[in-house]
């Protein structure tokens, strides 16, 4: 059996310039193609190789989603290291077992979970691979690898609590990919948009090495956060994500909430009663609006992980887009059955995958055999001879039923795990055992409940007195990770919790009731918004206060003791949860709560209105009238200035940020004189936003003419930066005066410190120009120009290094500029 | 010629959820600042920052005019962006100390 690596650096043989990866960064978004990834992770190999790694020991990765998390795995893969992927939402206590159990000599993480980990573990922070690795050569040699070679150990947390590492060799993967391109039959016209964290078994394997084989880009976004997800959506345009079906249930919770906020929720149900009958081309015309919101390209989901609720499956089907179950566990690699949209029927997991065993034991336990069953559990011998057979069979502790039409229908499980909306796994006996072991608690159960359409964690506990449930909750959150937060503890108002005949708690039944008591608490307060809910949430979270004693007319300083870290987290949070980004001067003293309500309204607003930058502008025709309509301007210039052009260095290959001082109207034309064409007829120009689109005739000729985008001098400038990098990835240079405003002496003002942000966080390089001549032209004030001339100064361009602060890259800028 | 002074005093553990989310380190921190993301060492700068936005009168949110840099000898200095302060600075010191649970700041700053 092959190497994961060569496997899929074969597949990835003729489309070497096709896009693998996208990746969406705070302000850019970039391609990765398949040449790239595969250069990168050799790379790394070769980083991995100078640190002393050899076939068999252990790398912990632990970070977000994204293609230098892939390339660092798939250099492990080259080298038979064995990766140890954990979520980085682990608490330290996991990671720590984890640790012990592995001793990994290397570990990737993310720079925000550096202090997770013990000073004296070699840790390399994931964002920083790229400087390690520039100029280190490829690695060109792959270890051949044995099929029970192991690639990575998983760890799932057990419902005893003590992490079990399941290890998955080269050949388990491969086999399970092999069985569901042969089920699938995909090509590669597929876009997917990742969502589940790369530590889990679905999103490695169906999100990434099957789309990979297939030749169908991944696009990674910022983060999972719900908001994020939706503005992917949109903006990216996938045609497939792998998901678990409390995310499902949340997208349908909220396109019923904005019908029915849009008064359309009478048109929805009618729409929907109608879909049913109809074939799915229409349907998809029919919802037209909602498939727009969602990219209007979305086809099938592929879920996994968690029962798919009927009506759920059924909303979506009306829509036009098909719900694929698929059926597995870690431990198989991990997808067992699958549906696809060939072969799928309603209601059941699909059918069993080519080339894999699985049988029915006694009770109707699913049991499975094949080479994608796991080699056991890492230093457990126990728990592997507890849930492996001497015969081989895989005991799931699923219960399933097989039709005669060979398709799996779940009856149930024998585990309890819950699967948050973001796909989390939570066992609730972890945290019982943390509730039971209070003096003032005699027995719990902790269930996951659907409240603001979203799964939340709510302990009910039968109490020996009358403790403080709420500061219980505030003390036990405090031990728990941050996926295992508690929103609530209820009192069970009964002696004791519903039973079966053998004792065991009806966990169903008591989250039902709970369901049912919060439902009928919302009806009465159902006048508030979704936004203005989550709000009171993140409110409530940030100021240690009860959701429900909060109102719209009390302080955020004074009633609520909002302090400096306070607004941070609150902004944070805000940013994070609900997309709307704040500046914190907009937060003060005399600000309430019905005020910041407000504020994140109008933010919302403005955030929906999608695109960072506007599109006409771009299009070929537009870019083919303002070459004409330049000339008039060009040669009006030319008839009052004599230009001199001084090249220092060359021009730049790439799109770059073009640098220059500002004394003149002239200065724009000036510079569009100075570049050659294919720079200057794709150059955006970052314009005043108080003067130049301070009308729409205004601002509509300044994007005509001059391709300009709006800077707010005074505000914040997350948005200038993010128009500056939609720019860039589009391929177009910027020109920006970080002056602000044009200078009246001829000298050099203070460069704003925005530039120094916009360079560093945009990366592009930076081309500095300086101009002089234009303040005896047309200078500040005067409305007809005079006769002159202009010495214009190009220099090389400079990449700024990652390691300066964003005062220091101002400064560099603002220098380079000045020494011309 | 004005005499300013700002301090600061934080507790170190509820600078963790600060540093852990990347929005909130990224309204707070230039990129070369939390080089090393322990608490200790974050809650240092962060109570610095706000003495020096104190001392220098600087509006709510302007974490980013401040840069805190560490000399060889583990002495902090500041750094304030021209653009945010147009003042003569004639002289500016710097103290930070922890203890137990809290880091404190002081700012000194001496301007035309």
């Amino acid at each position: 059996m092959e190497n994961l690596f060569h496997y899929l650096e074969n597949t990835a043989a003729g489309r070497g310039s096709q896009t693998a990866f996208i990746e969406r960064r705070r302000y850019r978004r970039i391609e990765w193609s398949y040449e790239q990834i595969l250069q990168v992770s050799a790379r790394i190999a070769t980083l991995l190789e100078y640190g002393h790694l050899r076939k068999g020991d252990r790398v912990v990765i632990c970070g977000t989603n994204s293609p230098l998390w892939v390339a660092a795995f798939l250099a492990c893969a080259k080298l038979g290291v064995i990766a140890v992927p954990l979520d980085l939402n682990s608490t330290p206590d996991f990671i720590d077992s984890v640790l012990k159990q592995t001793s990994p000599k290397l570990c990737f993480t993310s720079l925000f979970k550096q202090s997770f980990f013990p000073t004296n573990a070699m840790v390399v922070p994931l964002e920083e691979l790229p400087s390690l690795i520039s100029g280190l050569p490829r690695h060109t040699t792959t270890i051949a690898t044995e099929p029970d070679d192991l690639l990575e150990i998983v760890y799932t947390s057990g419902s005893t609590g003590t992490p079990k590492g399941v290890m998955l060799s080269h050949g388990n993967i491969l086999s399970d990919i092999t069985s569901l391109r042969q089920a699938w039959e995909i090509g590669n016209d597929y876009r997917l948009l990742s969502t589940l964290p790369l530590s889990h078994m679905f999103e490695q394997t169906l999100g990434l090495f099957v789309p990979f084989a297939c030749g169908s880009p991944v696009i990674y976004p910022i983060s999972v956060r719900p908001v994020e997800i939706r503005r992917s959506l949109r903006l990216e345009r996938p045609t497939t994500m792998v998901t678990v079906p409390a995310f499902l249930e949340l997208m349908q919770h909220r396109i019923v909430q904005e019908a029915s906020e849009q008064g359309r929720s009478k048109q929805l149900e009618r729409a929907l009663h109608l879909a049913g009958r109809l074939p799915r081309s229409f349907r998809r015309r029919l919802f037209h609006g909602i498939h727009r919101s969602l990219g209007g390209r979305l086809i099938f989901f592929t879920v996994a992980g968690a029962p798919l609720p009927t009506e759920v499956e059924d909303f979506w089907e009306r829509l036009g887009i098909h719900v694929l179950q698929g059926y597995g566990m870690t431990e198989s690699s991990p997808a067992v059955t699958s549906s696809s949209l060939l072969f799928y029927q309603a209601g059941t997991v699909g059918r069993p995958l080519p080339e894999q065993e699985l049988t029915l034991a006694e009770g109707g336990e699913i049991q499975l055999k094949g080479s994608h069953i796991f080699k056991g559990y890492w230093q457990n011998p126990e728990a592997t001879a507890a849930t492996l057979t001497p015969e081989g069979w895989f005991k799931t502790g699923d219960i399933g039923e097989l039709g005669s039409d060979g398709y799996l229908r779940l009856k149930g499980r024998i585990k309890t795990m819950i699967i948050t909306s973001s796909g989390m796994k939570v066992h609730p006996e972890d945290i019982e055992k943390l509730l039971n072991g209070l003096s003032t608690v005699r027995d719990s159960v902790v269930t996951g409940i659907e409240r603001h359409g979203e799964i939340q964690l709510v302990a009910t506990v039968i109490s020996v007195g009358q403790p403080d449930l709420k500061e219980m909750a505030v003390t036990l959150n405090g031990r728990l990770a941050s996926h295992q937060t508690l929103r609530e503890i209820i009192p069970w108002p009964d002696e004791d919790f519903p039973r079966t005949t053998t004792r065991k708690v009806r966990r169903e039944e008591i989250r039902k009731r709970l369901e049912q008591s919060h439902d009928d608490k919302t009806l009465a307060h159902s006048d508030t918004g979704k936004d203005v809910s989550a709000l009171f949430l993140i409110l409530s979270r940030v100021c240690s206060v009860a959701p429900d004693t909060l109102a719209d007319s009390q302080l955020l300083v004074a009633d609520l003791g909002l302090d400096s870290i306070k607004r941070l987290e609150l902004l944070s949070q805000i940013e994070e949860d609900l997309g709307t980004v704040l500046s914190e001067d907009e937060l003060d003293q005399t600000t309430s709560v019905g005020q910041l309500a407000n504020l994140v309204k109008v933010g919302k607003a403005a955030e929906l209105s999608g695109q960072p930058i506007v599109l006409w502008p771009l299009s070929w025709g537009i870019g083919f009238i303002r070459v004409i309509l330049r000339v008039p301007i060009v040669v009006f210039v030319w008839y009052y200035q004599r230009l001199q052009v001084r090249l220092v260095g060359e021009m730049p290959q790439q799109p770059s940020i073009f640098v220059a001082n500002h004394t003149s109207h002239f200065d724009t034309p000036t510079v569009l004189r100075s570049l050659p064409f294919g720079i200057s007829d794709h150059l955006a120009t970052a314009a005043a936003k108080d003067y130049f689109f301070k009308t729409r005739i205004r601002s509509f000729w300044a994007r005509l003419l001059f391709n300009a985008f709006p800077v707010d001098r005074d505000g914040n400038a997350g948005s200038s930066i993010a128009a500056m990098g939609a720019f860039l990835d589009r391929g177009y240079s910027v020109l920006i005066y970080p002056e602000g405003t044009r200078s009246t002496t001829g000298r050099l003002g203070a460069f704003k410190h925005g530039i120094g942000l916009a360079a560093l966080e945009l990366g592009g390089p930076i081309v500095p120009i300086k101009m002089q001549g234009n303040q005896n032209l047309l200078p500040k004030g005067s409305h007809w120009p005079k006769k002159g001339t202009t010495t214009v100064t190009i220099g090389s361009p400079v990449t700024l290094s990652r390691t300066l602060s964003y005062i220091q890259a101002t400064e560099a800028i603002q220098k380079m500029v000045e020494e011309l | 010629m004005t005499i300013s002074t700002g301090c600061d005093i934080v507790k170190i553990d509820r600078v963790l959820p600060l540093i852990e989310s990347e929005a909130s380190s990224f309204r707070i921190f230039h990129p070369g600042e939390l080089r090393r993301r322990d608490p200790l060492h974050a809650a240092g700068v962060f109570a610095l920052k706000e003495a020096a936005l104190k001392a220098f009168g600087l509006k709510a949110g302007s974490w980013l005019d401040i840069e805190v840099i560490y000399a060889e000898n583990g002495k902090p200095s500041l750094k304030i962006s021209p653009e945010a302060h147009q003042k003569t600075i004639l002289s500016l010191d710097c103290s930070i100390s922890h203890d137990c649970d809290y880091a404190i700041a002081t700012v000194t700053l001496l301007e035309e």
